[in-house]
């Protein structure tokens, strides 16, 4: 039957998961595309023949069917491409620019052109905002709470602070500090995070 | 200064900075940190927190972060010492000390600035302190003398009769100083720091139930140490009882069917004062507790007869008694409390029983505060000879027990407390054995051998306090009669070697003194100066000192005499 193709590849966009990207079904869009294609020649010679042959009206009903087949094939794929494009659009903000391989390997080649172009355009976005530009992917919900307990792993000397103190980090010591001052230290391992 | 209101001229100054937390480690430093972190957290006040363990670890991190910090409070730690003359700080720097170690140093009580004491204003805590007139006159009148000598030392002569007049004043003042001074200078504990700040807690209405845990465990470990008496812990006690049953009426209004089994619970309970007993069995509790030791001398053949007798007086089988008290029967463990107390009465056993809280989380965790205090003195003592980044690692575990009862890191703790007492229990049955515990006349004297299996252990201060009082306890009761009124009366002097050369010298005052008072910080530094021995008061105690091990025979000598 006509379009069923196209809705097995919607309904494996169904069954994908929240937030995972599943592999570009490449075989299954060219399918679709080969049905289109063959039901829009079909449809080609149908209508020539209508053209020539006006009183013979047989063949009418079957174009109607088929063109509302392509038709229907159309919006599926689109609304494939188009779900995936809104998936990859969460990754950017989940993950930043860079995305891990296992999700690379997982887009298609147009797909990752239109990635690098949402990269860019957001980027030159975030550039405009506010004065040196505002990264819009940090804090996406706000957080729990303002400061954070941490406490220092290694000797690191001195940190200055964005209101221009000083502290002085060293083995063993607590602080209390501004959760976004000390966020990249503790990625270093530099600060641990008491509880 | 005495800061007299702590929520306008201590919390609300700070609120606003970045301050530096200096902490003593002791359970009562680490508990009044504990509020105040909290404290700190309702107002998102910034702060570093830095422990320190003696003189001069506070003097290096002071050096080390007096560029960066302007506000600094010192927990438990730094009240007896002269801290304007010690730290030498910029005048911009203002230090608040929150402190139980007694007597307050003066300079720091009538300094005009920088330096802010933040302490109950009891009577029995400011009245002790000496009257400004009585101590700092001389000052002035020195300098009025010198100069009234220097520029008209032409017409001096012609007041003769005053000038006398004055002198004679002088001298009788200046002896009424000394004796003054000399009378103040007994160390001793006030209350304990962690109380002044959950006070502080309260007047500011951010008091919760955690927070009077941590003040109940600081109080606890005074006692349990033999800081207080008797008496002021059971008026500290019945004081933190009243904010219990205020917490607990206030969650009562609330709702109760909202309060989850996994919310922490405190009771007020009459317990069995013998250690561990909840987490070992009770034969083991029994030997290893202070009271009950000493009461059955158990380290005599006879007392460990006495001891058996006792628990056959009971009625509990002695297999039960060696099993983990979790095992016993239920009936038994039920009636526990009244059988010992019944049979404690006859076999001269006192104050078995105390006022004592424990601590609830969910059906499991059950924590009494003299527990949660053995676990963490042991947490804070647990890698014992090694470098100084260890003993700060114990700081930080001793912290995480503290955040939570239901922290793994109390459970090891309560291992480690077993571990010593047993070598506590150990040692002291030897030395009375061998009779290691010599009479020098003014007080007693007991040191322990270089190369002694615990030796580690007793390089600690706070196992040496706790084998201190063991051992005097315990030596007391080996006395006979006529002998045991005397030595009642007497202090006791234990040594200990370090491995750095070094003899830590700990003076406790006699069992008879019922506040505590402790005469030795004094006598230390006198015995010290006499002998020009080479010593070091290097612990927020005055009442033990280092002394190099070439010289602590001669230190010992002096201190004989100053004594008698």
């Amino acid at each position: 039957m006509f379009g069923e193709k196209a809705l097995e590849l919607i309904r494996e966009l169904h069954r994908n998961r929240e937030g995972t990207l599943a592999p570009y079904n490449e075989d299954g869009v060219r399918q679709v595309l080969e049905e289109m294609q063959a039901l829009y020649e079909a449809n080609q010679q149908d209508v020539s023949q209508l053209v020539q042959n006006e009183s013979d009206q047989t063949s009418l009903t079957a174009v109607q069917i088929r063109h509302d087949s392509l038709q229907r094939n159309k919006r599926c794929l689109l609304a494939y491409l188009y779900n995936r494009l809104q998936k990859i659009r969460e990754l950017r903000w989940e993950f930043g620019s860079v995305l891990p391989a296992n999700v690379r390997s997982n887009m298609s080649p147009k797909e990752m052109e239109w990635f690098s172009k949402y990269n860019r355009t957001l980027a030159n976005y975030m550039r405009s905002l506010g004065n040196g530009g505002l990264d819009l992917t940090q804090d996406m919900q706000p957080p729990q709470n303002v400061h954070i307990e941490v406490r220092c792993v290694e000797d690191r000397g001195e940190l200055e602070l964005d209101d221009g103190s000083k502290i002085l980090l060293k083995k063993n010591s607590m602080h209390f500090l501004p959760r976004s001052q000390c966020e990249h230290l503790i990625r270093q391992g530099v600060l641990k995070q008491v509880t | 200064m005495l800061i007299s209101n702590p929520v306008r001229d201590f919390f609300h100054k700070i609120v606003q900075e970045r301050v530096l937390v200096m902490v003593a480690q002791d359970v009562d430093g680490l508990c009044a940190c504990k509020i105040l972190q909290s404290l700190f957290k309702c107002d998102h006040v910034q702060y570093t927190l830095v422990p320190v363990s003696n003189k001069q670890d506070l003097l290096r991190e002071f050096d080390a972060h007096k560029e960066q910090y302007k506000h600094m409070i010192l927990l438990n730690c730094g009240g007896n010492i002269d801290l304007l003359d010690v730290l030498d700080p910029e005048d911009d720097i203002m230090i608040y000390v929150i402190d139980s170690h007694r007597p307050v140093d003066l300079v720091n009580f009538y300094c005009e600035r920088q330096i802010y004491l933040i302490m109950r204003h009891g009577p029995d805590e400011i009245d002790l302190i000496p009257d400004y007139d009585c101590i700092y006159r001389n000052y002035e009148s020195d300098e009025e003398d010198s100069g009234t000598e220097y520029e008209q030392s032409s017409k001096r002569h012609k007041f003769d009769t005053e000038t006398l007049e004055k002198r004679r004043e002088k001298k009788i003042w200046e002896e009424k100083r000394k004796e003054i001074i000399f009378d103040y200078e007994f160390s001793y504990y006030g209350t304990s720091a962690s109380v002044v700040l959950y006070e502080l807690a309260w007047k500011m209405s951010k008091d919760d139930v955690t927070m009077l845990w941590w003040a109940i465990i600081a109080v606890t470990s005074q006692y349990q140490n033999k800081r207080i008496g008797r008496e002021r812990y059971i008026s500290g006690v019945l004081e933190l009882q009243g904010h219990l049953s205020r917490l607990n009426h206030r969650t009562e209004d609330q709702d109760t069917t909202t309060m989850s089994i996994d919310a922490m619970k405190i009771n007020f309970e009459h317990d069995l004062d013998i250690a561990l007993y909840r987490h070992w069995s009770l034969f083991e509790s029994l030997c290893h507790s202070l009271n009950s030791s000493t009461t059955f001398k158990v380290w005599t053949n006879l007392g460990m007869k006495r001891l058996h007798q006792f628990l056959a007086e009971m009625g509990i089988p002695l297999t039960q008694c060696k099993q983990s008290f979790a095992f016993m029967e239920t009936k038994t463990r039920d009636n526990l409390q009244t059988l010992v107390q019944e049979a404690a009465e006859k076999f001269g056993l006192r104050n078995i029983k105390y006022h004592s809280f424990t601590a609830q989380c969910g059906f499991i965790h059950k924590l009494c505060a003299s527990d949660a205090v053995y676990s963490i003195d042991a947490l804070l003592s647990s890698k014992v000879g090694s470098e100084l980044d260890d003993e700060n690692s114990n700081f930080v575990d001793a912290l995480d027990s503290l955040s939570r009862i239901t922290a793994p890191k109390v459970i090891s703790g309560l291992e480690t407390a077993k571990i010593q007492l047993k070598a506590i229990k150990n040692n002291v049955g030897s030395f009375i054995d061998i009779g290691q515990v010599l009479s020098y006349g003014p007080f007693l004297f007991s040191s322990i051998k270089e190369g002694s299996p615990d030796s580690t252990f007793f390089a600690q201060p706070s196992f040496l306090l706790m084998f201190a009082h063991y051992l005097l306890h315990s030596y007391i009761r080996s006395l006979g009669k006529s002998k045991r009124e005397r030595a009642r009366n007497l202090p006791l002097v234990v040594s200990a070697p370090k491995q750095d050369g070094n003899t830590i010298i700990m003076g406790i005052p006699p069992i008879a003194e019922e506040s505590r008072k402790n005469l030795f910080g004094n006598a230390f530094v006198h015995s010290a100066e006499r002998t020009k021995s080479r010593t070091e008061h290097y612990f927020f105690d005055s009442s033990a000192v280092l002394v190099k091990n070439e010289d602590t025979s001669k230190f010992i000598d002096a201190l004989i005499t100053i004594m008698s």
